[in-house]
């Protein structure tokens, strides 16, 4: 019976020492306010395909580019993408559609060359984007979340 | 060392009670004991067992482990327990079973508490590992106690009821354990920790329990054997004065438990698949979140339950107590809803019917693959030892499936990284169609095997 007593009270020592995890009450509550201003977040799709096409599509409210498009026109400002061969640049296109600007990027990584990591650089290179919308479709899986520079984690389910 | 022994040593024999109503009550009341704690602490036990299974995701979305080294950390438990299962199973024809369970349950309450402060690979994988032989104590002091207090004709439907403890603790685990870490307002939105600490104290509540309460064989308390007090033997009697050590190695030239273990262990694969990386695949590629996720492997615990004692009737009564003909129809109810899991439609309904379906099939054929048709076959002094035989097969497959499973999960990572501001966020994207082959194809090899022992009848 001590045996049980003393682990008894151990445990509870061990657990009553713990406290929660700080959090963050914007990126707590922001999974329900997203959509408030979903139309001014820039956003940014890719389809990664089965045959080793990889289509980019990003889009966002002019007033977040610093002074002009061109770096758009840039894939390494936008991301850089590592597979087990290397991807090459099929197009860019970028374009102004009223107050926001469209651009488009195809990379061909090769058939049966899986991708292993791809890198955005939006957040880094533009320092007018407080939070991208990512929609990432892969040849398994398709992710929706929210990158924002006040959290250290995606936000999904929104 | 010579104190250790002598507590966890099965008393010896005692003279026979000479009064037959003393005998009747005796047994009467042991034998509900035996059933209510074996049933009710194996199940609360494996959720110390499980819990990693549960905060998986949380553990690799957190960037503290990744998918191959979950793989690892898992399957180290599964070898553990393999090993445990094993050797317990030896250890427990010679115990005190009470005593046994109970040591066993406490320690793997243990390393449940030393996981929660464990962020190291190799830790963790260390702890898992001896969870892993803790929790060997269960299954075979379970069954070698099913074997001393329940006949032949009616081990059947009291290895299903005590099968259910499978599904009781898998449910615990994927509904209870979920509900602590799952984001608010599905869950508490507690810490992964709690995912390790809250089953250690349910844990040493269940040691607790099997200690006050599982009695030692029959005939220490001065009571007949089982079968002499049922008047239920089987065909033949052999070995009665043979040492158990001899029989035990016995059980090893019987070459039906040798395709009995290989059976069990493909079937394991699966079963461990959807275990522990079923709520994985539903987040990642089906999108549910944690809760849900674990919900649905919920939905096939519980149905589990059914599958167990179903299970038990149908081959006791329906087949007269022949296992061949239920296992082929429990195994193709456990195969034939995989397909519609992974390749059918997406509808949650469809998704939650088709793992009801699963979980019924699976636990009627696991019950008696992974050891009541062991038991049957073998001799039954040594039932813990033909349990431990079909357990480490059994284990070392599931265990190998874990590593697989990781590997072949991990291999197909693709990591998006987000700078922002000088950190890095990343959103890892799985594809699980390599594993879903492996999981999916062990099934048909265990169904195939087990059909393999059509004319296989049960012994004493």
């Amino acid at each position: 019976m001590a045996v049980f007593k003393y682990t008894a009270i151990v445990l509870f020592l061990l657990v009553s020492a713990c406290a929660p995890e700080p959090t963050n009450s914007y990126c707590s509550t922001h999974k329900s306010a997203h959509k408030e201003h979903q139309m001014e977040v820039a956003k940014l799709v890719i389809n990664a395909n089965k045959k080793g096409l990889v289509e980019v599509n990003f889009s966002l409210p002019s007033n977040q580019l610093e002074k002009t498009n061109e770096r758009l026109k840039q894939v390494e400002n936008i991301l850089e993408v590592r597979g087990q061969g290397s991807c090459t640049l099929v197009s860019i296109d970028v374009n102004q559609e009223g107050e926001s600007v469209k651009a488009k990027y195809h990379l061909d990584c090769g058939v049966n060359k899986p991708l292993k990591q791809v890198d955005i650089k939006l957040l880094d290179n533009f320092p007018n984007i407080d939070e991208v919308e990512a929609d990432i479709k892969t040849a398994a899986v398709r992710k929706h979340f929210v990158i924002s520079r006040q959290c250290k984690k995606p936000i999904f389910e929104f | 060392m010579r104190v250790i022994k002598q507590f966890f040593s099965t008393a010896e024999d005692l003279e026979l009670i000479g009064n037959k109503s003393e005998i009747d009550g005796l047994f009467r009341l042991q034998r509900r004991n035996v059933i209510l704690f074996i049933t009710l602490c194996y199940g609360l036990g494996y959720v110390c067992r499980l819990a990693l299974n549960v905060v998986k995701k949380p553990l690799m979305d957190a960037g503290v482990f990744t998918p191959e080294e979950m793989g690892i950390i898992g399957s180290t438990m599964l070898y553990g327990y393999a090993l445990g299962k094993f050797t317990n199973g030896f250890l427990a024809d010679y115990a005190h079973v009470g005593r046994f369970f109970a040591a066993g349950l406490l320690l793997s309450a243990m390393t449940n508490m030393g996981m929660g402060f464990s962020n190291v690979v190799w830790l963790s994988a260390t702890l898992w590992m001896l969870n892993g032989w803790f929790q060997g104590f269960g299954a075979p002091s379970s069954v070698v106690s099913l074997a001393s207090w329940y006949s032949n004709s009616e081990r059947g439907r009291y290895y299903g009821l005590w099968s259910t403890a499978h599904s009781i603790g898998e449910g615990l685990t994927y509904l209870g354990v979920a509900f602590l870490v799952a984001a608010a307002p599905k869950g508490l939105g507690l810490s992964w920790q709690w995912g390790f600490w809250t089953p250690a104290i349910i844990c040493v509540g269940a040691a607790f329990l099997v200690y006050q309460y599982l009695p030692d064989r029959p005939r220490t308390l001065g009571l007949p054997t089982v079968a002499d007090w049922r008047q239920d033997h089987g065909e033949a009697k052999t070995g009665v004065d043979e040492s158990i050590w001899k029989t035990q190695l016995k059980v090893l030239t019987i070459p039906s438990i040798w395709i009995l273990a290989l059976a069990s262990s493909s079937m394991y694969i699966t079963r461990y698949a959807i275990n522990s990386w079923g709520n994985v695949y539903l987040q990642e590629i089906r999108g549910f979140d944690l809760f849900d996720a674990n919900l649905f492997i919920f939905f096939n615990t519980v149905a589990g339950i059914a599958g167990c004692l179903v299970y038990g009737l149908v081959s006791d009564k329906w087949f007269n107590a022949r296992r061949p003909p239920a296992n082929f129809i429990f195994g193709l109810l456990e195969l034939l809803p995989l397909f519609v899991i992974f390749y059918g439609p997406k509808d949650p309904l469809i998704l939650a019917a088709a793992l009801i379906v699963y979980g019924f099939g699976l636990s009627g054929i696991l019950a008696s693959l992974g050891g009541l048709f062991a038991i049957d076959i073998a001799p039954k002094k040594v039932a813990g030892a033909a349990m431990g035989f079909i357990g480490i097969f059994s284990y070392i497959g599931a265990g190998m499936q874990d590593y697989i499973s990781g590997k072949l999960i991990g291999e197909s990572e693709i990591a998006f990284n987000f700078a922002v501001s000088g950190q890095q966020t990343t959103v890892f994207f799985y594809d699980y169609s390599k594993p879903i082959v492996f999981w999916v194809g062990a099934s048909v090899v265990s169904i195939v095997l087990a059909g393999a022992l059509w004319r296989v009848r049960a012994s004493e």
